[in-house]
C-alpha cells in the first residue's frame, strides 16, 4: 500500500505528459508534502523531487525546498544531489529565488552544501536587492551554528557589522539579530555597541517593521552608557516605542529603559521616566491572556526595583471572573505587592471575593494572601483575621484548612493577640485532613494549651491517629503535648508518657525519636528548666522573605519579557549555553532608586485599639542598639559578661506581662516605615517560590535593617528578638521565617523558628530544604530567647567553637547527628560567614550539648536510649559508666552515616568524654543548682573572652562606662559595589557622634564621600562633614561623625529610626538604622526626690509603661547605679525591698521630656523590671529599651 | 529564536510541523501533545518548559498553535508572533480552523517559510505577502515585478503597496469601545474602564498622508482655542477625554506622537486597527444593574433591574444578560417586566435574558424563583457575577470623539470620510 503510494507519486512526478502550467507536477508535489507532514517517509523520491527544481514555478520550487529542508539535513546523499540545482538558483536573476536558495541552503547542515554556500553567501551579503541581503544576514547566523570557525575565517561577521550601516532597515534588523545571537552563544565574541552605533540603530528604529524594532532594541542592551547623558539620550529616544501596538516592542523597550535607568545620575530625571512606564504596562493587560501573564510576571519584578510605578493602579489588577487561571494567580501576586495601609481595605474585600471562587489553587492563594497581608501590614491584621474567620465559617474544607495554616502564622507574628478565635478554629478539628493544616492547628493548641479548657481532650483526640500521621504532624503533636504538660501538668500527665513512648519506640523517623528523647530527658531532669526551654519567647516572623535578593533581581531585570523573567530564574539555570548578563561597569553606573514619597507616619489612632498604653508599642524599637551591645569586649566583671544577650528577648515580654494590652499596636509597623526609604524592598510571591533562588545575602543593597549581617557574626548576642533583623541578615532565613513564602518548607521549619529553643526542634532541621536549614540553625542559635539557658549555651558554645576538646561537642554530635550533619555541610559549602568564631553554625547543637554538660544527670537516660537504638529507656544508670564513645558510634553509624568528616569530628571528641563523664556523678548533685551552673559556664565564658576571640568585633574599649552599642553593619559590600560601613551611635562626654568604620572591598578607590540624614524624630543630623576624602581598595578607615540634634524633624517609627544616605563615587546608598535613645539624654536630667514624687503622682498611669529586663551584667547595685548615672539615667533614690532593690531615676531628653522610672532589680541580678512615666508616652518604649541595653551591655 | 512551529487539531494530531533549527526534532511535537494537549487537569500556563525546551501555545477555534524555543526566548515576541500568525491565517483563508489548515497546508508551509527565517519573525504583513505567496483563491491584480516585491517586503512601509488606485477615495473610521465594569455585590464600582479601538478602512489612492485628531485632553489643553468643535450626539459631559494610554499600528509615526501628540501615518490599504486606547477616568456606564439575589433554603429568588443610562434617542441592541444560577437548579420561574425574554439554560447554569432593543433611559426588570435539587453534600454556591453583553451605537463610554481626519496626497484628490461610534460590553460584570 505504502509502496504503491510512493510509486504512484513517483510516476506522477516523472510523467512526460503535457503539463504546460505545471499543474500536474504541482499536485504531485502537494501530495508529497502532505505525506511528509503526516510523517510518512518520502525521502526515496528525492531524485524525482530534485528534478522538479528546474521547473520555473515559484510554488513548485518552494515545495521542493521544503522537501530538501525536511530530508536533506539528515541525508548527505540527497543534499549532494541537490547542490547543483541550489547553486543555479543562488544566481537566479529573480531576487526572490536567490533569497530562497540562500535561505534553504542555510538550513541544510551538510558539508557539501555549506561549502557551496560560502562564495554565493558573500555575494549575497552585498547583493543589490535588500531582500537578498537580509536573508543572507540570517544565513550567516545559520552557518555560525553549524561551524563557528568557518564563519570567523571567512570574516562574515565583519560583513555583518558593515550591514549595520545598510540603507535598508530590514537588513539592519536582521544583521543586528544575527550578531546578537552570535554574541549570546559564542564563548569569546561579545557584542559591544558604542553610542555612535546605538544612535544610528535607534534612527533605523523608525523605519523598521515591528520585529526589526525588537531586534534593534534588544541589541541596545549591549550598549554600556559612559555617562548619564548617554543613558538619558537612549531612554528619551526609546520612550515613544512604549506606544507601539506590539507587546514585544513595548516590553523590550521597558527592558532597555530600565536598564539604562541604572546609569542615570539624577532622580529628577528618573521620576518622569517612571511615570511614563506605568500606563503602557497597564495597557498590556488588555492584550491576549498570554501577554497579560508575561506582563504581570514582569510587573512583579519591576515593582521590586521601582516601587513607585503603578501607584494607584491597584484596581487594574483585579481579577475578572473569566480570566485564565494563570492570569488570576499572577494578578494576585501583583495585588499583594501593591497593597498598602491605604488600600488594604479594598484589597481584603476583593480577596474575600476570590476565596469563594471555584478553582482550588486560586482560592488557596487568595486565602494565603490574606494571611500575608496580615503579616506585612500590622494595622490590617485585625481586619485580615476577621476576613479569615468569615472564610472559616463557609466550611469549605480547603478554605478552612488554608485559613488555619495562615492563622498559625498570624499567631506567630502577633502572639497573644487573637486567642479569642481559637474556639472557632477548634470547631473545624474534624475536617482537617491535610498535614499542614493539622500541624498548624496542633501548634496553635499547644501554644495556647493553658487558655483552651479542653486542650488535653483535643490533643488526645489527635493522638489517636499519631502513628498514622505524617512526620510533620507527629513532630507538631509531640511538642504540643509537651507544652500542654508544662502548662497544665495535670491535664497532660496521661498524654506525655504515651506520646514520648510512641515517639521513641514506635516511630522510625530519627528526628521524631530524637526529639522525643530530648523532651523525655528534659522533663525528667528539671521541669523548671523544661518550662523555660519549651515555653521560651518565640521570635516574630516577618513577610520579608517574599523578596528577591538584589543581585538576582538585577539580573532578572536585564531579562524583562523573556522566559527567565517569568520563571524568576537566571537563564543559565535552564539554558545550557546562556551567558549571564550583568550591568556593564561604567563611571555612570549609579543604580539609583526612587523611593515612594514619604508618607507621614505619625502614630495613628486606631479605632480598634482598646488600649493605647505605650507598652503596646512593643515592637522592637532599637534593634541596632541591642545588637550593638554585644560586641564590646569588656573588662568588667564576669557576672556581667555572663549574661550575654538575653535582655533583648524580653523586649516583647512587655506584652507577656499583660497580653491583652496589645491587641492592636497603634503604631504602624516597621515594615511600613521602612518602605519610605527602602526602595529595594522586594516582594516575592509565594506561588513561584519553587522557582525562586533565595541565594542568601541581603535582599537589597541598602537593606540594612538595623543590625543585619552583624547578627550572624556576633553569635553570643543571640537573642535579639526582632524578626526584622533576622530577615535582614539572611534572605534564606527570611524564607524560613515566613513559611507562607516557601510552601516547600514543611511546617516544622516554622515551628522550629518559632520555638527557637524548643530544643528538639533542631532535629527538624533535617527536614528542611538544606539551603534554609543552616539559616534556620543560625537563627535558632542566634535568637534563642531563654535567658538562663542561652547564657549557658552560648558561652559553652564558644568553647566548642574554639575547638577545645570539651565533652560537650561530642555529645552534641550525638544528640543531633542528623541535623548537625546538615548544618555542617551547609557551613562547609557556604563558608563565607563573617563570624569571628571558628564554627558558628555548630552553635545550636553544641548549645544543646552544653545543656548536657551542665546537667549530666540527664545524659544517662538519653544516652542509654540511644544506645538501645529503639529506646529501651529503663536501662539507664548502668550504661552511664560505660565509655560514652561506645554510645556515640552506634548512634552515629545508624543515624548519620553520610558525613565521614563529621564522624571523625565526633569520634575525635568522644574520646575526651570518659574523663568528664567520670566527673559527672560528682557534679550530678549540683546539677539542679542553676546558679552553680551559671557560675561554671560563666567561668568558661570568661576564659573564652579572654582568649581574645571576640577581639575583632569588640572594637570599643570600655572606658568611662558610657554605653556605646555594638557596631552594626550599616552597608554591606555586596550591595554597594564594595563599600562596607560598620558603625554605632554614641554619646561620649556629652557629644553625640556616629562612629563608623568604612571599608572598601572593591578594586577601585572610592572618593567624594558625603553623608546626609533624612528627617527624623529628633532632627538628628551631622554637625560637620564626613571628613573622608579617599578610601583605597581594601582599606579601612575610622570615621567619627559629630552629630547634633534639633535639625529638621519628622516623626519616625520607631522613634529612634534614622535614614541615612551615603554618597561616594560608586553611587548613592541608603540605609536606615536605629540609635539607642540614651544618646539623647542630657547631663542635666537629675531630679530631686521631691520633684520625682510630685511628678510620679501627677502623671497618670496611662502614661506609664513597664518592661522587664531579663539579664543584668552587674556584680553589685553600686555598679548598676554608676552605670546608669554615667549614661544620664540619674538615680534619685534607692532602697532595698526584700529580694529586690528599687532605683528611682530621672532623665531628661534633649527635647525637654522628662522620664521618671522605677527600676526594680533582683538582688541576684537575674532580672529587673522598669516602670516609666512620662508625658511623652511614645518615647517610653525607646527609653526603656535604652535602659535595658545599658544594663545588659558589656 | 523559535526552533519550530507546530499546529495541532483539537485531538492533538499534528497538522503542520515546521522545524527551523537543528536543536529540535519532530518528536518534540509529541512531547507537547503528551504534556500539554492531553495533560490531565487542563492547561495551567501558556508556557511549558521541559528541560531547556519551552513550548508556547495559544488556542484558536479548534487549533493549537505551538511555538518551540530552546533558549531564553522573548516570550512577548513569541506570543505576538503567534497572534499575528493567526491573523494571517484568517485573512488568507477567511476562517482559520482545522479544515482551512488541511485544505491549504502547502500555503501554510509557504507562509511559515516566509514569515520566519531561522526562527526570527520577518515580515508578516498580509498585503505584502499576498504579492508573492499566493494560492488559487488569492490572486493579485496582475503580475508584480520581483524587485518591487522585495522593496515592498523590506522597505520602510511594508504595509502599503505603491500602486493603489480608487476612483472614489473614501475612509471609514470606526470608534469601538469596550466597557469593562466590575461592581461588587454591595454595589460599589470596583473597576470601570474603557478599552477603545479605532479601526479604519481606507480606500485611498496613492500614498496618502493622513492626520488624525481626537478630543484628547492633552492636545486640547495645548491648543485651548481649537477645543470649540461641535459635538455630535455622543454622551459624555466634558469636551475632552483623558486618555490614560494608547498604542498605535506600526504605520503611525511614534516619534511625532511623542513630541506633539499628532497622529500621522500612511495607512495600509483596506481595514486595519489604527490605534487602541484606554480610558479609566469618568467612564459613562451605559447600564445600571441592580440585582437582588436571596438564597432561601431550597429556592433562590432573583430581582434584577436594568436601566439604560444614556440619551433617550439612542438605543442598545443585541443585549444579553446572563444571570447565573446554582448548579443544582432544577426549575426556574422567570418573569420579565419590560423589554426582553429570558430562558433558563441548564448547560450554562444560567438564565439568559435577551433584549433585542432597549431605548435610552428605559428600564426593564426580571424576577425569578429558582428551585434547587436536594444535595447529599451541600456545597456553597460560588455566586458568579451577572454579565452583560450589548451594543450601543453612536455612544462612547469614554466620551471620545474624532475631531478630524485629514488626507494629503500628491494628486490632491478629494476624499470622503465617515465616522461611526459604537460601545459594546467588554467584561461587564456585576457580582451578586
Amino acid at each position: 500500500m505504502k509502496y504503491g503510494k510512493v510509486h504512484d507519486l513517483q510516476l506522477e512526478l516523472t510523467s512526460e505528459k503535457k503539463d504546460p502550467r505545471h499543474q500536474r507536477k504541482k499536485v504531485a508535489m502537494k501530495k508529497v508534502v502532505a505525506n511528509m507532514t503526516m510523517g510518512n517517509d518520502m525521502s526515496s523520491l528525492y531524485r524525482e523531487v530534485i528534478a522538479c527544481m528546474h521547473i520555473p514555478d515559484l510554488e513548485v520550487k518552494k515545495m521542493v525546498y521544503l522537501f530538501l529542508i525536511n530530508y536533506a539535513r539528515a541525508r548527505a546523499d540527497i543534499a549532494n544531489h541537490a547542490v547543483n540545482g541550489l547553486e543555479d538558483d543562488v544566481n537566479d536573476p529573480n531576487p526572490l529565488i536567490r533569497a530562497m536558495a540562500i535561505r534553504t541552503m542555510g538550513y541544510i547542515y551538510v558539508d557539501r552544501v555549506v561549502e557551496s554556500l560560502i562564495d554565493p553567501l558573500r555575494h549575497c551579503l552585498r547583493d543589490r536587492d535588500p531582500y537578498v541581503r537580509k536573508t543572507a544576514a540570517m544565513a550567516v547566523l545559520k552557518l555560525y551554528m553549524f561551524d563557528r570557525s568557518l564563519v570567523e575565517e571567512e570574516k562574515y561577521l565583519d560583513m555583518l557589522k558593515d550591514l549595520l550601516a545598510d540603507s535598508n532597515p530590514s537588513v539592519v534588523a536582521n544583521s543586528v539579530a544575527a550578531l546578537t545571537e552570535v554574541s549570546e552563544r559564542s564563548p569569546h565574541i561579545k557584542l559591544k555597541l558604542n553610542m555612535k552605533i546605538a544612535g544610528k540603530l535607534i534612527t533605523a528604529l523608525n523605519e523598521c517593521n515591528e520585529w526589526g524594532q525588537i531586534y534593534i532594541l534588544e541589541s541596545l542592551m549591549y550598549v554600556t552608557p559612559q555617562s548619564s547623558e548617554d543613558a538619558e539620550t537612549v531612554i528619551e529616544r526609546i520612550l515613544p516605542r512604549l506606544q507601539h501596538g506590539n507587546s514585544g516592542v513595548v516590553l523590550v523597550s521597558v527592558k532597555v529603559i530600565t536598564y539604562m535607568m541604572n546609569y542615570v545620575s539624577k532622580t529628577e530625571t528618573l521620576e518622569p521616566i517612571l511615570r511614563k512606564l506605568s500606563p503602557p504596562l497597564v495597557t498590556l493587560l488588555t492584550s491576549g491572556p498570554e501577554v497579560q501573564y508575561i506582563t504581570l510576571r514582569n510587573i512583579q519584578l519591576l515593582l521590586q526595583r521601582w516601587p513607585t510605578i503603578l501607584q494607584n493602579q491597584l484596581r487594574s489588577f483585579f481579577c475578572k471572573y473569566d480570566d485564565p487561571i494563570y492570569v488570576k494567580l499572577a494578578k494576585l501576586e501583583v495585588i499583594l505587592s501593591l497593597t498598602t495601609e491605604e488600600n488594604v481595605r479594598i484589597v481584603l474585600a476583593e480577596l474575600a471575593e476570590y476565596a469563594t471562587e471555584i478553582d482550588v489553587d486560586f482560592v488557596r492563594k487568595a486565602v494565603r494572601s490574606i494571611g500575608r497581608i496580615a503579616i506585612k501590614i500590622e494595622l490590617a491584621a485585625d481586619r485580615c483575621v476577621r476576613a479569615l474567620m468569615d472564610l472559616i465559617q463557609t466550611k469549605v474544607n480547603y478554605v478552612v484548612q488554608e485559613a488555619i495554616v495562615v492563622i498559625r502564622d498570624i499567631f506567630r507574628k502577633y502572639p497573644n493577640r487573637y486567642e479569642a478565635i481559637i474556639g472557632t478554629l477548634c470547631e473545624n478539628l474534624d475536617t482537617l485532613d491535610e498535614p499542614e493544616a493539622r500541624a498548624a492547628m496542633i501548634w496553635i493548641i499547644g501554644q495556647y494549651a493553658d487558655r483552651i479548657d479542653n486542650s488535653d481532650e483535643v490533643l488526645s483526640k489527635f493522638l489517636e491517629t499519631f502513628l498514622e500521621d505524617p512526620a510533620e504532624v507527629q513532630l507538631s503533636l509531640l511538642t504540643a503535648i509537651v507544652k500542654l504538660f508544662i502548662m497544665r501538668p495535670t491535664a497532660g500527665q496521661d498524654l506525655v508518657p504515651k506520646v514520648l513512648k510512641w515517639a521513641t519506640e514506635e516511630i522510625d523517623s530519627p528526628d521524631i525519636r530524637d526529639r522525643g528523647f530530648i523532651y523525655w530527658r528534659l522533663l525528667s531532669t528539671d521541669p523548671e528548666m523544661a518550662r523555660t526551654v519549651v515555653l521560651s519567647e518565640k521570635p516574630e516572623i516577618s513577610a520579608e522573605g517574599e523578596k528577591l535578593d538584589m543581585p538576582l533581581l538585577e539580573e532578572l531585570l536585564l531579562q524583562v519579557g523573556t522566559l527567565s523573567s517569568i520563571y524568576r530564574k537566571p537563564p543559565s539555570t535552564f539554558i545550557p549555553f546562556a551567558k549571564r548578563r550583568v550591568l556593564g561597569t561604567s563611571p555612570a553606573l549609579t543604580r539609583l532608586t526612587i523611593a515612594p514619597p514619604p508618607v507621614s507616619r505619625l502614630p495613628r489612632t486606631n479605632t480598634l485599639a482598646k488600649n493605647q498604653a505605650p507598652s503596646s508599642t512593643k515592637r522592637v524599637s532599637s534593634q541596632g542598639a541591642e545588637a550593638a551591645q554585644m560586641s564590646r569586649t569588656s573588662s568588667s566583671s564576669n557576672a556581667q559578661k555572663n549574661s550575654s544577650a538575653i535582655d533583648v528577648t524580653n523586649n516583647v515580654s512587655a506584652g507577656l506581662s499583660n497580653p491583652y494590652l496589645n491587641d492592636v499596636a497603634p503604631m504602624p509597623s516597621n515594615d511600613a516605615a521602612l518602605i519610605d526609604l527602602m526602595t529595594m524592598d522586594y516582594d516575592e510571591d509565594p506561588g513561584s517560590s519553587g522557582m525562586v533562588l533565595n541565594s542568601g545575602g541581603m535582599f537589597g543593597f541598602n537593606a540594612n535593617f538595623g543590625t543585619s549581617g552583624m547578627n550572624l557574626a556576633s553569635l553570643d548576642m543571640g537573642a535579639d528578638s526582632s524578626s526584622k533583623n533576622a530577615g535582614g541578615s539572611n534572605a534564606a532565613m527570611a524564607t524560613v521565617a515566613s513559611p507562607v513564602s516557601s510552601p516547600s518548607a514543611p511546617a516544622d521549619s516554622s515551628q522550629l523558628l518559632n520555638s527557637a529553643f524548643d530544643a528538639a526542634g533542631l532535629d527538624a532541621l533535617s527536614n528542611l530544604p538544606s539551603s534554609s536549614s543552616s539559616a534556620a540553625a543560625r537563627m535558632a542559635s542566634n535568637r534563642s530567647p531563654v535567658p538562663d539557658m542561652t547564657r549557658q549555651f552560648t558561652s559553652s558554645f564558644d568553647l566548642s567553637g574554639s575547638s577545645m576538646p570539651l565533652p560537650t561537642s561530642s555529645a552534641s554530635a550525638l544528640t543531633n547527628s542528623n541535623s548537625q550533619l546538615d548544618i555542617f555541610q551547609q557551613q562547609l559549602s557556604s563558608g563565607s560567614n563573617p563570624s569571628p568564631f571558628a564554627d558558628p553554625l555548630l552553635l545550636p547543637s553544641s548549645s544543646l550539648s552544653s545543656g548536657n554538660a551542665a546537667l549530666p544527670s540527664s545524659i544517662s537516660p538519653f544516652a542509654s536510649g540511644l544506645n538501645s537504638a529503639g529506646g529501651n529507656f529503663t536501662s539507664s544508670a548502668s550504661n552511664l559508666t560505660s565509655p560514652t564513645a561506645n554510645l556515640v558510634s552506634p548512634g552515629l553509624t545508624t543515624e548519620a552515616p553520610a558525613s565521614s568528616n563529621l564522624q571523625t569530628l565526633a569520634f575525635g571528641n568522644s574520646f575526651t568524654i570518659p574523663s568528664t563523664s567520670s566527673g559527672t556523678a560528682a557534679i550530678q548533685t549540683e546539677a539542679k543548682n542553676s546558679t552553680a551552673l551559671q557560675q561554671e559556664v560563666s567561668d568558661l565564658a570568661t576564659q573564652m573572652y579572654n582568649t581574645g576571640l571576640l577581639s575583632e568585633f569588640g572594637e570599643q574599649k570600655v572606658d568611662s562606662g558610657e554605653y556605646v552599642p555594638k557596631r552594626q553593619k550599616l552597608l554591606d559590600a555586596q550591595q554597594t559595589q564594595g563599600l562596607e560601613i560598620v558603625g554605632a551611635f554614641a554619646r561620649r562626654s556629652g557629644q553625640l557622634q556616629l562612629e563608623m568604620s568604612f571599608t572598601n572591598r572593591s578594586q577601585m578607590a572610592l572618593s567624594d564621600f558625603a553623608i546626609q540624614f533624612n528627617k527624623n524624630t529628633y532632627g538628628l543630623a551631622p554637625k560637620a562633614g564626613l571628613g573622608l576624602s579617599l578610601l583605597n581598595p581594601n582599606s579601612t578607615t575610622e570615621v567619627v561623625l559629630p552629630l547634633m540634634w534639633g535639625g529638621p524633624s519628622m516623626p519616625m517609627q520607631p522613634l529612634t529610626n534614622v535614614q541615612i544616605a551615603i554618597k561616594c563615587t560608586s553611587g548613592v546608598f541608603y540605609f536606615q538604622t536605629q540609635y539607642s535613645l540614651h544618646i539623647l539624654l542630657e547631663e542635666n536630667g537629675a531630679s530631686d526626690q521631691g520633684g520625682f514624687l510630685r511628678m510620679w503622682k501627677a502623671l497618670p498611669d496611662a502614661a506609664q509603661g513597664s518592661r522587664p529586663i531579663s539579664s543584668l551584667r552587674f556584680a553589685s547595685m553600686d555598679e548598676v547605679r554608676d552605670k546608669l548615672n554615667r549614661n544620664n539615667v540619674f538615680t534619685v533614690a534607692q532602697r532595698g525591698v526584700g529580694e529586690t532593690t528599687h532605683f528611682y531615676t530621672s532623665s531628661r531628653l534633649c527635647d525637654g521630656t522628662m522620664f521618671y522610672s522605677e527600676i526594680k532589680v533582683a538582688n541576684n541580678m537575674q532580672g529587673a523590671m522598669v516602670s516609666t512615666k512620662s508625658n511623652n508616652v511614645q518615647a517610653i518604649n525607646a527609653y526603656q529599651q535604652a535602659i535595658a541595653d545599658i544594663c545588659s551591655a558589656w | 529564536m523559535l526552533s519550530a512551529v507546530f499546529i495541532y487539531n483539537q485531538k492533538g494530531e499534528v497538522l503542520i510541523s515546521r522545524l527551523y533549527r537543528h536543536d529540535v526534532k519532530r518528536s518534540a511535537a509529541d512531547v507537547f501533545r503528551v504534556h500539554v494537549i492531553s495533560a490531565v487537569g487542563g492547561v495551567r500556563s501558556p508556557i511549558t518548559t521541559l528541560g531547556s525546551t519551552s513550548f508556547f501555545h495559544i488556542r484558536y477555534d479548534n487549533l493549537w498553535l505551538c511555538a518551540v524555543a530552546r533558549h531564553n526566548a522573548n516570550a512577548a515576541l513569541v506570543f505576538e508572533f503567534l497572534y499575528r500568525l493567526l491573523g494571517l491565517g484568517v485573512s488568507y483563508f477567511g476562517r482559520f480552523d482545522e479544515q482551512a489548515v488541511k485544505n491549504n497546508f502547502v500555503l501554510v508551509y509557504e507562509l511559515l517559510d516566509e514569515v520566519l527565517d531561522f526562527g526570527y519573525p520577518q515580515n508578516i504583513e498580509v498585503d505584502t505577502l499576498k504579492l508573492y505567496v499566493t494560492t488559487e483563491s488569492v490572486r493579485t491584480q496582475g503580475p508584480v515585478e520581483p524587485p518591487q516585491i522585495t522593496m515592498q517586503a523590506t522597505g520602510a512601509m511594508t504595509w502599503r503597496r505603491q500602486d493603489i488606485f480608487y476612483k472614489k477615495n473614501e475612509a471609514f473610521v470606526d470608534v469601538i469601545e469596550s466597557v469593562n465594569l466590575l461592581v461588587s455585590a454591595k454595589g460599589t464600582v470596583l473597576r470601570a474602564d474603557v478599552q477603545g479601538q479605532i479601526v479604519m478602512r481606507s480606500f485611498l489612492s496613492g500614498m496618502p498622508e493622513c492626520k488624525f485628531g481626537l478630543n484628547d485632553k492633552l492636545v486640547l489643553d495645548q491648543h485651548p482655542a481649537s477645543s470649540s468643535t461641535s459635538k455630535p450626539m455622543v454622551a459624555g459631559g466634558s469636551a475632552a477625554v483623558d486618555i490614560a494610554d494608547c498604542q498605535f499600528h506600526q504605520c503611525v509615526r511614534l516619534g511625532r506622537f511623542d513630541v506633539d501628540r499628532t497622529i500621522s501615518f500612511v495607512p495600509p490599504d483596506g481595514e486595519f486597527e489604527l490605534m487602541r486606547y484606554r480610558a479609566a477616568d469618568s467612564v459613562n456606564l451605559p447600564f445600571k444593574v441592580l440585582p437582588v439575589v436571596r438564597e432561601r433554603g431550597r429556592i433562590v429568588e432573583y430581582e434584577v433591574l436594568i436601566k439604560a443610562n444614556f440619551n433617550a434617542k439612542l438605543s442598545a441592541t443585541n443585549m444579553v444578560v446572563t444571570v447565573p444560577t446554582p448548579p443544582n437548579a432544577t426549575k426556574c420561574h422567570i418573569k420579565v417586566a419590560g423589554p426582553g425574554k429570558a430562558k433558563y439554560h441548564p448547560e450554562q447554569n444560567a438564565m439568559v435574558w435577551r433584549i433585542s432593543r432597549l431605548q435610552g433611559q428605559q428600564e426593564t426588570s426580571l424576577t425569578a424563583v429558582v428551585d434547587l435539587a436536594a444535595m447529599s453534600k451541600p456545597a456553597p454556591w460560588s455566586r458568579p457575577p451577572i454579565s452583560l453583553d450589548f451594543q450601543v451605537l453612536m455612544f462612547t463610554a469614554s466620551g471620545l470623539l474624532v475631531r478630524f481626519l485629514k488626507v494629503f496626497e500628491k494628486s490632491n484628490y478629494q476624499s470622503v470620510k465617515w465616522v461611526r461610534y459604537m460601545t459594546k460590553a467588554g467584561s461587564y460584570q456585576i457580582r451578586i
